[in-house]
């Protein structure tokens, strides 16, 4: 209990200071997003409410350096509320260990692919949406294409170069 | 009693839900109103402000040569304009004092400590706040004299966060110098170079490479700072005014010294302008 509390802590710190890194290299028109990681593998036990508050206070840490108060809270706390239904969707035969963290170590690589894929497209989709504020067109598309595929590969590469346990 | 502990209990995601994203969406949506109440969710808060100042102490260090070269034009143009550098004509020159004149703007320099050109908001943070005299809604200007960057919108005690010209919710009164007709300055969120220029009719005579500068209308620029030229314009169909593309003087992404210019006599021009539309 407390190594989960401390793993997900020190999570936390890892992950603001890798997105700020992120928003620093900004030689492409396109951001990374690597937040979502810390709410993908917070723990099962872990209830709703305190989920999406956590997600809140992530997201505000994220706003306040890229100066867009509000947008990323508020995609964090989206990406926090869908997290319950996905899990349920992807539930394996017997139910979940609620000891196990949500990782690829514990899971395998196809469940963490498709957990992880569904729960950034949903936060891709929001963010860019929210960003641009019109409809569809081919900019918005290809803006979504971009940010997710880019998204979707530093939350992989994040489990292969730590792979977390906890 | 339990019953109503146990409904919330069940149902906490939902409530939790509700409310932070109520919050959050709330306060993303009147981002731009100008209250300086969530400036600590912004790279104007002292924390992040600190780091972006370390940060680019070390990139400014690249620049210097660059900055050399632009402070010395700069002294080179001033010093023409000295009393001791001129050749006077008068054969009487005039002693007296004038008490007519009066400080219009007034000019502060400050150093660009964050900048961003690739998002379709853009921002930029100064060293400057309001413990150095900054007020909301003020401009910009480069520090070369060439060109514009942005309106102050938020403040600390010591930093400022700077609404870029590269903003699609910018808004820039400017002219075209040679014959004065007016329009509106916007960012269509692409290319950092470009800006255009709306609502200028369509029996105005153009000429591409003609000089934009700004109006002078709204009370956040002074009149007749360089903006930039126009690069190409059509007149888009069903439309009674030109779509006009300017080339910018400055690169944002450039950026380093600014000059803010505040307006001494701006409250007393919007009281009267308020008056008149009641």
């Amino acid at each position: 209990m407390n190594s989960l509390i401390r793993a997900n802590a020190i999570r936390f710190f890892l992950i603001v200071l890798l997105q700020f890194l992120l928003k620093e290299v900004d030689y492409v028109n396109i951001d990374i997003y690597i937040y979502p990681v810390f709410i993908l593998l917070l723990p099962l036990g872990v209830i709703d409410g305190l989920l999406i508050g956590l997600s809140f206070f992530l997201g505000l840490c994220i706003d306040s350096f890229y100066n867009t108060i509000g947008l990323h809270a508020s995609a964090a706390v989206f990406l926090a509320s869908v997290r319950p239904f996905v899990l349920k969707l992807l539930e394996p035969r017997g139910g979940y260990d609620k000891l196990k963290a949500l990782t690829k170590y514990h899971f395998g690589v196809r469940w963490f692919v498709q957990y992880s894929s569904i729960l950034i497209l949903s936060h891709s989709i929001w963010v860019v949406a929210l960003e641009e504020l019109t409809l569809i067109s081919w900019w918005w598309v290809l803006r979504l294409i971009f940010v997710f595929v880019l998204s979707m590969l530093i939350t992989i590469l994040y489990q292969y170069i730590f792979n977390p346990k906890a | 009693m339990y019953r109503i502990f146990f409904f919330f209990l069940k149902y906490n995601g939902i409530f939790a839900f509700i409310v932070f994203e109520i919050i959050a969406l709330s306060f993303y949506f009147t981002r731009n109103i100008n209250s300086n109440k969530e400036v600590f969710i912004s790279t104007a808060n002292s924390f992040v402000g600190n780091i972006y100042e370390s940060t680019s102490r070390i990139s400014r260090y690249w620049n210097l040569s660059a900055v050399n070269d632009s402070l010395a034009r700069e002294n080179a143009e001033l010093k023409m304009q000295l009393p001791n550098s001129k050749f006077s004509s008068l054969v009487n020159v005039n002693i007296f004092k004038d008490s007519t004149l009066r400080q219009n703007y007034q000019y502060f320099d400050a150093k660009v400590i964050n900048n961003t050109i690739h998002r379709s908001h853009n921002f930029l943070t100064i060293n400057k706040g309001i413990r150095q005299g900054l007020r909301p809604n003020i401009g910009v200007l480069n520090g070369n004299g060439k060109g514009i960057i942005g309106i102050v919108t938020k403040l600390s005690q010591n930093y400022s966060v700077v609404m870029s010209i590269l903003n699609i919710d910018t808004r820039v009164s400017a002219k075209i110098l040679s014959n004065n007709y007016f329009g509106v300055m916007v960012w269509d969120g692409l290319d950092s170079r470009y800006m255009t220029l709306e609502s200028v009719p369509k029996h105005a005579v153009l000429h591409i490479g003609d000089t934009i500068v700004t109006s002078g209308y709204s009370t956040i620029f002074p009149e007749g700072v360089l903006i930039g030229t126009i690069d190409s314009f059509f007149k888009p169909p069903g439309l009674n005014f030109y779509t006009i593309r300017v080339a910018l003087f400055n690169d944002i992404n450039q950026t380093d010294y600014v000059y803010v210019v505040n307006n001494l006599l701006k409250e007393e021009r919007l009281n009267l302008e308020e008056e008149t539309n009641e």
